[in-house]
């Protein structure tokens, strides 16, 4: 059995923009853009979501997702295996 | 490669050469299943991606981007066909907003107009909404009341009441179901015409308090279904339009009394004039047959007994010219005050003791045109009438005052006039009884105690001297009766009264006169009372046969005597062409109708010879016998 947590952390940037937080460690794909999804409502033009995930298609499903519901991919940073670190600006 | 199959890594594979056969076929049964999984592995990811997008389709809607629509290329076929059905869902949502709008546009031009014209209608206007909240509260309205529109509007519970009576309660447009006597016993007039209401009602707080009349308009709004969804009402101020009513009603009754008058004067005047002809003949023979009697005959008797019925029957003709201004007036320039002092002693006998008599005069003089004469007979007839008002004693006041014509210092325009006003504190009259008092042989006072010419006579006299009277009474309230004189028409005061006798010459005693009478009776008369003086009598029937008659027998004709109104030719036109032949020529009128030997303002001509008639036989021979003393002329 999978055990996942995740967490949100709002962090504010400056006065106008704000970083969001997510953790999608341990859930399997396309569960980490589908929270993605889910979260994108409360997000604000240029806030930046960075989200964390260890699925293997993980990278490949953000970029895909960046692509079709235009946002842009700001950076993916490798981590441990299949971890990585996405930022999302909106 | 199971690890990391497991992971969630799809593209995971066996390479593995292997000359064993059943491991090969193990390893391309594991790799075949691998693909499998990836395939379903990329399936749910389209249809998840597929989802955010859509997803992130309605959240951009919801968030009002109208213009968001979703992607319809999905490999995935039940997504692509939610994004069809996602996009026809926004066209047709978006289609349905812009209806709303355009008929909320519409509506916002139609209410905003409706808003306008409300504001702008000339009368007061409100309007309230179902729950009877104001909703409208226009411009006209405010002018009215007093009460701003932002005070009054979303108010409720009655409370547009208050700016009409200054406490809640229901008004017109509160009582829209009430029948037509229900209505009528809460306003001054009410109608229903269908669920129209029309009423009429007096405010007493407007106006600065004078109070106002104000017509009132309220009707139920509808919709389309027929379902009341408001009421408005309008208010119009009709005080003025009452008071011109009442005025012009005022005028019409006086002219209607003015015109009764008129005719009733002249149709008294006509039989004043017809009856003078009479009674010169009655008095005339009466006169001759005392003559021609023995001193202690019981002809001559008889014949006093005529003359004196028959000079009653004069004065009754001469109370009935009067009124029908058909009176030669004698008129001067005099002070009115100086009239009422000079009657004060008299009046006191004529009232009696138990009445209480004050004259109040005015300051400065009161010059008048006027005939003192007559108003002396004016001030004694109006003093008897309030004497008989006053049956138990009262007072009576006598007062000469100043004003304008029209009555009160706001009529700028109008004459200075002199006022004599008579009050008493008798009986009074009621509003019937005042419209009829200057009516010939009207009376209020028993049979036998009244002729009913009194105030006739004084009515015609002030009429003849271009001035108004008026009549103020109530019963049990007394009564004032003034009379208005114009002031200060020209002329110096004083003088006496134009001599209509010429300078009485005892020496001539005889003479031919050419007698000019239409009427028989009248004729026959004077020229047997003048034969009977020793004059020589020739006669002519009207003004053409004396033209004629004079122009053959001037030589021997000393005097002319003329009736005035005659057929054909009048008096005054036979005088006047018997002048233009050359002739020189004394002359007498006569007449009992003396309308036509007057001027335009109703005064003796100071030289004209005249007579009235009836003719009494010494006052005919005596201005005869003056004429005849002076040179022709």
């Amino acid at each position: 059995m999978v055990v996942f947590c995740w967490f949100l952390c709002l962090a504010t940037v400056g006065e106008k923009m704000a970083v969001q937080y997510l953790d999608a460690s341990g859930l399997k794909c396309p569960q980490p853009v589908l929270k993605i999804a889910v979260l994108s409502p409360d997000m604000q033009t240029g806030d930046i979501l960075e989200v964390i995930g260890d699925c293997p298609t993980f990278e490949t499903d953000v970029r895909v997702w960046c692509s079709r519901l235009g946002r842009t991919l700001l950076s993916v940073r490798q981590e441990n295996g299949y971890r990585k670190t996405i930022q999302i600006l909106f | 490669m199971v690890d990391r199959l497991a992971q969630g890594d799809p593209k995971a594979r066996l390479e593995i050469d292997s000359d064993d056969e059943m491991l090969s076929a193990l390893v391309d049964k594991l790799n075949r299943l691998a693909v499998s999984i990836e395939q379903s592995v990329d399936d749910s990811h389209e249809m998840a991606i597929g989802i955010c997008e859509h997803y992130d389709t309605l959240n951009r809607i919801a968030s009002g981007d109208l213009d968001a629509r979703a992607p319809e290329n999905s490999p995935n076929e039940l997504i692509a066909k939610l994004g069809q059905l996602l996009n026809r869902s926004t066209s047709s949502l978006v289609q349905t907003i812009e209806e709303l709008n355009r008929k909320d546009r519409e509506l916002s031009l139609a209410y905003d107009t409706l808003s306008n014209i409300i504001e702008f209608l000339p009368d007061a206007t409100f309007v309230i909404d179902r729950d009877k909240r104001v909703i409208a509260w226009n411009r006209a309205m405010e002018e009215m009341t007093g009460v701003p529109k932002e005070q009054m509007l979303g108010r409720g519970d009655g409370a547009y009441s208050e700016a009409f009576y200054a406490t809640r309660q229901p008004i017109l447009i509160d009582l829209l179901d009430l029948d037509q006597e229900q209505l009528s016993q809460r306003y001054l007039y009410a109608q229903r015409k269908g669920t129209t209401l029309f009423a009429e009602n007096f405010i007493s707080g407007f106006r600065g308090g004078d109070g106002a009349f104000i017509w009132i308009t309220a009707s139920p709004l509808l919709d389309s279904c027929g379902e009341q969804v408001g009421a408005i009402e309008s208010v119009r101020d009709i005080t003025d339009l009452k008071r011109t009513e009442h005025e012009n009603a005022a005028l019409q009754e006086q002219l209607r009394q003015s015109q009764k008058m008129e005719a009733i004067g002249q149709l008294a005047g006509g039989i004043a004039h017809d009856f003078n002809n009479i009674l010169t003949a009655i008095i005339g023979y009466g006169q001759l047959i005392i003559v021609k009697s023995g001193d202690n005959s019981i002809c001559r008797r008889y014949g006093e007994q005529i003359v004196a019925a028959s000079d009653q029957a004069a004065r009754l003709t001469r109370d009935l010219l009067a009124f029908g201004r058909r009176q030669v007036l004698d008129s001067q320039v005099c002070n009115l005050n100086t009239i009422v002092v000079s009657m004060n002693e008299m009046l006191r006998r004529l009232i009696g003791e138990d009445i209480v008599i004050s004259v109040d005069l005015c300051p400065e003089p009161l010059m008048v045109m006027a005939d003192a004469g007559q108003i002396r007979q004016v001030l004694m007839n109006l003093v008897t009438n309030a004497r008989d008002a006053m049956p138990y004693g009262g007072q009576l006041t006598i007062r000469t005052e100043e004003c304008r014509e029209g009555g009160g210092t706001q009529h700028a325009e109008g004459r200075q006039m002199a006022v004599l006003s008579v009050g008493d504190t008798g009986v009074g009259m009621d509003q019937e009884t005042c419209q009829k008092v200057f009516e010939p042989f009207f009376t209020t006072k028993q049979v036998g105690k009244g002729t009913g010419l009194g105030l006739a006579m004084v009515f015609g006299i002030v009429s003849q001297h271009g001035g108004t009277i008026g009549v103020e009474s109530e019963p049990g309230q007394g009564t004032v009766l003034s009379i208005r004189l114009p002031l200060g028409e020209g002329g110096a005061p004083g003088g006496g009264k134009p001599s209509v006798e010429g300078p009485v010459a005892s020496s001539v005693v005889s003479g031919t006169i050419l007698l000019v009478e239409d009427n028989e009776i009248s004729r026959e008369v004077i020229r047997d009372i003048l034969e009977d003086a020793g004059y020589r009598v020739i006669t002519a029937v009207d003004g053409i046969d004396a033209v004629e008659v004079y122009r053959a027998r001037h030589h021997e004709i000393d005097l002319v005597i003329l009736d005035v109104i005659m057929p054909r030719m009048n008096g005054r036109e036979a005088l006047d062409a018997i002048r233009c032949e050359g002739y020189p020529v004394r002359y007498l009128f006569m007449s009992g109708y003396t309308a036509d030997i007057i001027h335009s303002k109703g005064r003796l001509e100071p030289e004209l010879n005249y007579i009235a008639k009836p003719v009494m036989t010494e006052e005919l021979l005596a201005k005869v016998k003056g004429v005849l003393s002076a040179p022709p002329g």
